[in-house]
Formats: structure tokens, sequence, C-alpha cells
């Protein structure tokens, strides 16, 4: 499939993706950073990368284009940040994930697979009157998705914060020798695989 | 790493300062940190000053950090003992000095349930420091405190916050000490690009208008020789902001003196009309730039700054160079052309205009008039404070109207010999500071100098100078108001003076009660013996208190929000403003 860019549109946030050190409070602490230095979070999530004890960041804005340029910098004040990037303006594939419990009994489940079905969703779970369907896509995909489940009636659902990847040719990096604390880790690490 | 004897976390916290050099700490004692404290006695090799409030340490330890460049460390216990550290921080972290505080937490077991003087320390500390450390596990504490105590002085200096359970001061570990000293997450800083160098220098060797904003970053990168040799090859006009007081010899003829509010017309004028702003170690703070949507509205910008987060914060810039200053004005200077005879021409008639602007400045100057009456002016005693001890002394200020006639009247010659509160404007500052910048620098003359106001705030820390010994001379100007709020109101609030006039114990007597020798100046002819017997007092503190004229008001200021040149000049001939005397 050919690779599309996703333009910006003006109801888009700002996408800002970082590689930190996965310590215990990185949550809380940059949980306080956007929040004192007074950004329109849309959503914030953290998770882990493939690299033992570094964490991937994600956060989306609302503002102009130079909010995204700003919390770049400030991020760099973070202690446990080794890098950031402005993701907004750059092709991307950015994805969420959503859970969403619809009413279905055994007559109209044929309908909700059909509907999955379009929207490459899948059923994860079957109870006697409810599916929970279990869809990935950006947030307007999902968006899509939710407006023709609406009908069959939403008992309940959770969507993730969202997550980004700039596309091929542009990746996050960080040059730095790891800090005193990654190198202990690192150690204890291979003592306790011992 | 070497294998370590087992001990407490309590002897790693005091092995951890030693390892760092610290000698001495400020702190209050409390349930919460007593493990703590209860191993200090194992540790002889650091000083611990008792202070009066936890606000009075953490200043303590900022004016300590402030003068000798190294992490000023404050105990502190749980609950109320760690929220009274809060305004030390916020001043620390907005005035880039390195104040370490450890504090003392419920166990671990007890967190989280609301226990007896528990509090959410790293919470409340985050917005305020540079980082905020909670440790829960003994074997954690060697690395987070090597950490903690090379973060806060490294980069853009800083406070930091450790906050340590009970039993995590109690638990017992082998856990080493890292043998190498500790590196910090982050990429190293870039070296200087020969692209960006060349932006710069092009800049700069274009510019037939430019000025210097130097900043607290100068100093703190201890450039002052570098700032000069740049200002002097290309005859550029220097002006420097509150923090920046020091960087440069007021005296020298391309000093402008201060900039901003209450800065002087000829460097807020040129600021204006300038066409490049060599921004250094500075921050485009809105108290030095007036209206942003009008400032220096035909300059181009250079801005070098330790701190990436801060180009382009507030000002779009140029050019913009992360990076020490010390080496980056360095480098800068080896390919710096010298002006050719044209560019010569131009900088002579740049300082010829500017001059100019000085000259009507000067005539402006209040203590340039006769004096109306008999009342001192707050003016004169920094006047002749300056002119008493020579320039050179350490001045360690509070905020308000002294704190801006200080700045305006006492011109500083060399590095460090201003410290005061300039990002956050915290009154209670002066009077513990200047006990933490003596300490630091015993063999310098140290002066506090604050209000009437301000030094009711944190005069308690009297009782720590006396108590430790501290040869400092303290002085309290009174004008019996909160005079800078007062000011405000005589100009935008129609004079109505609401919670502005203060009443104040007799000084005199409130040092005596503490054992200070203290004298009352209010005769113009009195203020040089006085300032004598306070410079020749020896063994302690002396307080010396300036009754003042009440109504004075800190010219030319420029309105918060208003145009950086559209400043309100002293009224001549000077009327009074206010005759009625205050009654409260
Ligand atoms: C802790 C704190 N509270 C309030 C203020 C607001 N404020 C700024 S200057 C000032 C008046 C200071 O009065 P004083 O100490 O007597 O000094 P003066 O201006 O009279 O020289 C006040 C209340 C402040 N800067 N800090
Ligand atoms: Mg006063």
């Amino acid at each position: 499939m050919p690779e599309i860019p996703e333009p910006r549109s003006t109801s888009q946030p700002l996408v800002i993706s970082a590689l930190a050190e996965d310590r215990p409070d990185l949550l809380p602490q940059t949980v306080a950073l956007l929040r004192r230095r007074s950004f329109q979070v849309r959503s914030l999530s953290i998770g882990p990368t493939d690299t033992p004890h570094v964490a991937r960041v994600t956060v989306t804005l609302d503002g102009p284009q130079r909010e995204a340029k700003r919390l770049v910098r400030e991020l760099g004040r973070l202690l446990y940040v080794l890098s950031a990037d402005d993701l907004s303006d750059v092709p991307r594939v950015g994805r969420q994930l959503a859970l969403v419990k619809v009413t279905a009994d055994a007559a109209m489940r044929p309908q909700v697979a059909q509907v999955c079905e379009v929207f490459r969703a899948r059923i994860v779970d079957v109870a006697a009157d409810t599916v929970i369907v279990e869809a990935t896509g950006n947030v307007d995909k999902i968006d899509g998705l939710l407006a023709v489940l609406r009908p069959f009636g939403i008992v309940e659902m959770v969507r993730s914060e969202p997550v980004a990847l700039a596309r091929s040719g542009r990746h996050l990096a960080y040059s730095s020798p790891p800090s005193t604390w990654l190198e202990d880790r690192l150690r204890t690490d291979s003592k306790q695989a011992h | 790493m070497s294998r370590q004897a087992r001990r407490s976390g309590a002897d790693i916290v005091w092995e951890g300062l030693s390892r760092h050099g610290v000698d001495r700490v400020f702190g209050y004692p409390g349930g919460a940190i007593l493990p703590t404290y209860d191993a200090l006695d194992r540790h002889p090799g650091i000083h611990h000053v008792l202070c009066r409030h936890e606000q009075g340490a953490t200043h303590m330890a900022d004016g300590y950090a402030r003068a000798s460049g190294r992490p000023g460390v404050v105990l502190a216990t749980s609950g109320p003992g760690a929220t009274n550290l809060v305004t030390g921080l916020g001043t620390a972290m907005m005035d880039s000095s390195p104040v370490v505080c450890i504090t003392g937490q419920v166990p671990t077991t007890a967190m989280g349930g609301d226990a007896f003087q528990e509090c959410d320390t790293t919470g409340v500390a985050a917005p305020v420091t540079k980082h905020a450390y909670l440790v829960r596990e003994v074997d954690d504490l060697p690395l987070v405190l090597d950490e903690a105590l090379t973060l806060a002085v490294s980069g853009r200096p800083g406070p930091v916050l450790v906050d340590i359970p009970k039993d995590v001061q109690n638990a017992c570990t082998e856990a080493p000490w890292p043998d190498t000293p500790v590196r910090l997450p982050g990429s190293p800083q870039a070296e200087l690009d020969p692209d960006t160098l060349k932006a710069a220098l092009d800049l700069i060797e274009s510019a037939r208008r430019p000025v210097i904003l130097a900043g607290h970053g100068i100093l703190l990168s201890g450039a002052s020789d570098e700032l000069l040799a740049f200002a002097e090859r290309r005859s550029i006009p220097v002006a420097l902001t509150l923090l920046g007081k020091g960087c440069l010899p007021e005296a020298h003829p391309l000093c402008l003196g201060m900039m901003g509010m209450h800065g002087t017309a000829p460097a807020n004028r040129a600021i204006q009309e300038a066409d490049l702003l060599l921004a250094f170690g500075m921050r485009f703070d809105d108290r030095v730039t007036g209206n942003l949507a009008t400032y220096a509205p035909s300059a181009r910008k250079l801005h070098i700054d330790i701190d990436a987060a801060e180009i382009g914060k507030n000002v779009a810039v140029d050019v913009g160079i992360v990076g020490d200053l010390r080496p980056v004005l360095s480098s800068l200077l080896e390919h710096l052309a010298p002006l050719n005879d044209a560019a010569a021409d131009a900088a002579g008639e740049w300082r010829d205009e500017i001059a100019s602007w000085t000259r009507d400045a000067d005539e402006r100057d209040v203590l340039r008039r006769p004096q109306i009456d008999d009342s001192l002016l707050a003016a004169e005693v920094i006047d002749a404070l300056f002119r008493h001890t020579g320039g050179d002394v350490i001045n360690v200020t509070d905020v308000g109207q002294h704190q801006m006639w200080e700045a305006q009247y006492y011109p500083h010659s060399r590095p460090g010999t201003l410290v005061t509160s300039g990002g956050m404007g915290t009154m209670g500052f002066a009077l513990p500071a200047a006990l933490g910048v003596k300490m630091a620098r015993p063999d310098e003359e140290v002066w506090a100098i604050a209000g009437d106001g301000g030094f009711q705030m944190t005069q308690a820390e009297l009782a720590t100078a006396v108590q430790e010994g501290i040869e400092l001379k303290v002085t309290v100007i009174n004008n019996g108001y909160l005079g800078m709020v007062r000011q405000w109101q005589e100009f935008f609030y129609d004079r109505r003076y609401l919670a502005t006039p203060v009443l104040s114990p007799d000084f005199c007597r409130l040092a005596e009660a503490y054992g200070i020798p203290a004298l009352r100046v209010s005769r113009r002819e009195d203020l040089g013996p006085a300032i004598d017997r306070l410079r020749a007092h020896r063994g302690g503190p002396i307080l010396a208190e300036f009754v003042v004229e009440q109504h004075d008001a800190v010219y030319p200021m420029v309105p918060a929000g208003a145009d950086l040149d559209a400043m309100i000049r002293r009224p001549h001939p000077d009327p009074r403003p206010n005759p009625e005397p205050v009654r409260v």
C-alpha cells in the first residue's frame, strides 16, 4: 500500500513524541511539567520501548504550531527525557485503541460483525446480549466506527490515548552515553539474569 | 563499584553531602527527619545551622549557594516543615540557584493514608524544582543523592528536593557509591556549529545600533572578562538585568545600567531604538521587556543561553545559541572583527546619541536637586552607603522600593556583589540570604538591606545570626509603608492607600532584645558616621534603621505591560505627592 501522509487539519491536535528513562515517577513528572507550563493537553501516553528502561512518551496538544515547538524545548528540561520531536507536520502513523461494548443479541450480532468488517475491527467477546468490539485506527476512524455502533446501543466503552510514530526516514534517537542510573539498572538486570 | 560497609540511610545522607564538599547545612528538625539528625554527630565535618523557620533556611542556603557556586543544603521535616520550603524553592528556581532540600517523610508503610504530618512533598515541590525525588528504597539512596547534588549545579543551576521516608533513613544497606562522577540522562550539549557561528557574526558585524543585554547567565558562567572584551571590541553599549548587575563595572563608559521597569532611561531607550539585541544569559522577563508587541521593534535578536527552553520562549530570535556563555563568547571573540573606520563612526554616533539621553537622565536625578526639606530620601541612604563603602561590599537586598533604589544608586563593579530575589520577588529574602552569603564569603563585608515590610517577614533569623555569631550589617529602610505597593496605588489606584501603611516594632529595641547593637538614623548628617560604625563593628551582627521620607516613588517607571520607553519620569520641580503623615 502506498504511504499516505496524514495532513493536519485545524481540528487535529499537535503531536509530540519523546524518549525518556523509564523511572517510577516518569508519569507524574511529565504531568507536572505539562501543567505548570500551561499546555492545553489532549492526551498523554507513556509506555516501554524495546530498549530496557527507556520509555516512549506521546503527547497530543491543542494550540498553534509554536506550542509543539515549545513543548519539545520544555521536555528537555525534564531530567528523564533523552530526546523529543514534534511530529505534528511530519508523515506519521497515529493510532488509538477502542474497546466498545455494544448491545447485540444473537439476532443483531451479524449486523455488528458486518460493521466491524468495514472498519477492520474485531469482536473479541460475546455474551448473551452484548459483544465487545476492538478497533484500532486513527482518531477519525474510531469516531466513524462509534457513529455507526451507536444505534445498536453502546453500553460502555474505553479509548486509549493515541500513540504515533513518524513514517520511515525519521526516528527519535539519542546520542548520549547511558546515564549512571541506566547503567546501574542494566547491571542489576544482568545480575538477576545470572 | 566498590563494596561499602553496611550503614543506615541517615548515614548515607551525610556521606553523600560530604562527598560533594558540603560542610554546612541549614535546617530545622522534626519527627520524620530525626533519624538523619541523630546521625549528624557521626559526621563532624558538617556544621548544622539551626534557622528559625524553614523558609529562612531555604533563603540562607540560597544566599550561600549564590555566593559560593556550591549547593546550599536544607534539611527539614515532613508536612509543615516541607511546605514551609516552597517559597524558598520557588525563589531559587526563578533565579537559578542550586538549593538542595532533604526532607523527612512519614514511613513508606504509612504513606498515602493522611498520617500525622504527611504531605505529598514531591508533588508540592515539583513545580518549583529542577527535580523532586522520592526515595522508596534505601538501596537507591546513594545514586539519588549523587544525582541530586550533581543536577543542582549542572547546566542551568536550580533547586532539587530529595524526600526520604523515615523507614528509609533507618534502613541499612551496603549499596555502594558510584565510583565515577554521576552522569545525568540526556544528550551532552552540542558544539557550536560553524553555520550558527557565522550567522551570529554576520548579525553583529552588520549592526549599527547594537545593545548587549547582559544577564545572570554571565555571572553564572564566569564570563565577565569575555563580555567586557566583546563589548569593547565592537564598542557595544551594555544594559544589565537586575541579576546581571556586577557582570561589568557600572562605571565603564559602555555600561548603560539596569534595563526594564525601573531601569535607566538611556538603557530602555537604547533597547527600543536598537537594530540588534545581543541577549546573553537573560530571559526576556516581562519586567525587562514591557509590552512585547512593541519591544525593540527594529532590532534583530541574537540569544545565547545555556537553557534551550529559554531560546524563543518570550521573544522570537534571529539566531539562537544554546550553550555556556564563557566558551560561546570565547568562540565568537576568536572571529569577531574589530570595527573598521565606517563602523567606528557609526558606533560613535550611536554612543553620542545615548550619551545625550544619559545627560538628560542625570539632570532629573533627585540627588542632584536641592533637597526640599530635612527628611532623608532612601536614595540618599544607598548613595551614602556606596560612597562610604567604596562601592565594594556585597549587598543583599529584599524586595520593594529600597531594592530598586539599591539597584539604581549602588553601582556594582565586580561579580557577586549584589544578591537579590529577582524572578520571584520574594519579600523576606534579604536577612536570611545575607546570612548565607556571609557564611560562604566570611572575608567579605556583607550588608542586608530590607524594607520595613519585608524585614518583618523573616526577622526571626536575627536569632540565627546571633547564635552563629555572623558579622552581618543589617539595615532597615523604614518608610512606614509597603512602599512599592503604595507607589502602584499612587500611580494606578487614585492614591487609595489600602493595606499599605505598615506598623513596625521599634527595630532598635527589637535588635537589642536579641543582644544586637542597633542605631536609628533620620538626619542627613548622621548617615556617614552610622555607616562607619556598622562597618567597624566586629564579632556579630549590628543593625541600623534608616527612617526615610514616606512618599517618595522610584523613577523612572514603566507601568506593567506598557511600552518600554513609555516611562513615568520624576516630576520636576518635585511636588511631594502626599505630605500628610501616616497613622496606623
Ligand atoms: C512575599 C511577598 N508578598 C508580597 C509581595 C508584594 N510586594 C512587593 S513590594 C512590596 C512592599 C515591600 O514593602 P517594604 O518591605 O517596606 O519595602 P519598600 O517597598 O517600602 O522599600 C510588596 C508587599 C512580595 N513581593 N512578596
Ligand atoms: Mg517600606
